[in-house]
């Protein structure tokens, strides 16, 4: 890629999306918190779940999501298999109009890890009932295969367990998913700082979604620009052609004449 | 009237008709709520004339902060 080039634009479902960062709205310490940090964070899509209503104390979280700003992205959280992932989809859709679903089937509560089989199973389903679903997954360059087969409209390979914070432990797969995928690849989940999301672009995922690593930081809001700027920074670097890794050193200056 | 709501048994004094009036008797503002009736979905434009019936189980959700 010359320096001159832009990134190829990142389109879901026929929108352009500017931001490559997306934000999760868990586990604020505040909603005017989320509010601030959302906004710092420079994100298009932001993240939501959906729970029984409490009718003791409402959820304030709601309020402070602007879903004229935002896409907001609703996530199946929760959902042990497809039908139950099913279900939450069918009701995000009701609640809200929006058609765009985060497939997320995780039976394990320990390490939260997506099941393929019935992720792929849901999938399928919701793809033809007019869904936009954005799977998801472990990275597993064949089950981001069949995803895109079936008709989803990006591919989610983790990083790392959902909060881990680990990083990029699953690079060396996420690097065949981008070579091999027809469709955007979001790096979700794992994510801890802003340097495994600038990496994770930096290997060309088309965009990153964090939310523990801003959401739990000591200061969200500064660690939501923290972000930001890793993510820019990134896109300006593939941007801007970088140098290719080299087994031998190349000096920086002529060897000199002089000293001889 | 005695409705399962969220997993909860709830005993009201009257009869509630239909899924608007549940909400609007619960304090609930539908805007992004949805409601799943007896294993199905309900739609928004189905509220006001959805009928509910003794012992019918409900599950009213709505969004939360997620990932």
């Amino acid at each position: 890629m010359s320096g001159e080039d832009n990134l190829k634009p990142l389109k879901i479902a026929g929108k352009e999306i500017k931001s490559r960062l997306f934000v999760g709205t868990g586990k604020f310490p505040s909603p005017n918190i989320m509010a601030e940090a959302l906004d710092e964070s420079g994100a298009d899509i932001v993240t939501v779940a959906l729970r029984r209503v409490s009718f003791d104390q409402p959820d304030p979280t709601l309020s402070a999501i602007d879903f004229e700003r935002y896409i907001v992205l609703p996530n199946t959280s929760g959902a042990k298999d497809a039908e139950e992932a099913l279900r939450l989809a069918r009701l995000a859709r009701a609640a809200s109009g929006i058609n765009w679903v985060k497939l997320e089937v995780t039976p394990d509560p320990v390490y939260l890890l997506p099941d393929p089989v019935e992720t792929l199973k849901a999938a399928e389903k919701l793809v033809k009932e007019g869904f936009v679903v954005l799977p998801y997954i472990h990275a597993d360059p064949i089950l981001a295969k069949r995803l895109e087969d079936v008709g989803c409209a990006t591919v989610m390979p983790l990083a790392a367990p959902i909060g881990s914070a680990r990083g990029l432990k699953t690079e060396e797969f996420i690097k065949i998913i981008i070579d091999q995928a027809n469709v955007p690849v979001v790096v979700d989940a794992g994510i801890g700082l802003p340097s495994h999301a600038a990496k994770a672009i930096e290997l060309g995922a088309d965009a990153v979604l964090v939310n523990t690593a801003i959401a739990s930081a000591e200061n969200p809001v500064k660690m939501a620009k923290a972000f930001r700027i890793a993510v820019e920074s990134a896109v300006l670097a593939l941007e801007a052609g970088p140098i290719e890794e080299q087994d031998k050193a190349s000096a920086s200056s002529p060897l000199t004449g002089f000293l001889d | 009237m005695k409705l399962r709501i969220n997993g909860e048994i709830r005993k009201f004094d009257y009869s509630i008709e239909t899924v608007a009036m549940l909400l609007k008797t619960l304090k609930i503002n539908p805007k992004f709520v949805a409601v799943e009736l007896n294993g199905e979905v309900v739609y928004k434009e189905d509220f006001e004339t959805k009928k509910l019936n003794d012992g019918d189980k409900l599950e009213i959700v709505s969004f939360v902060g997620g990932g």
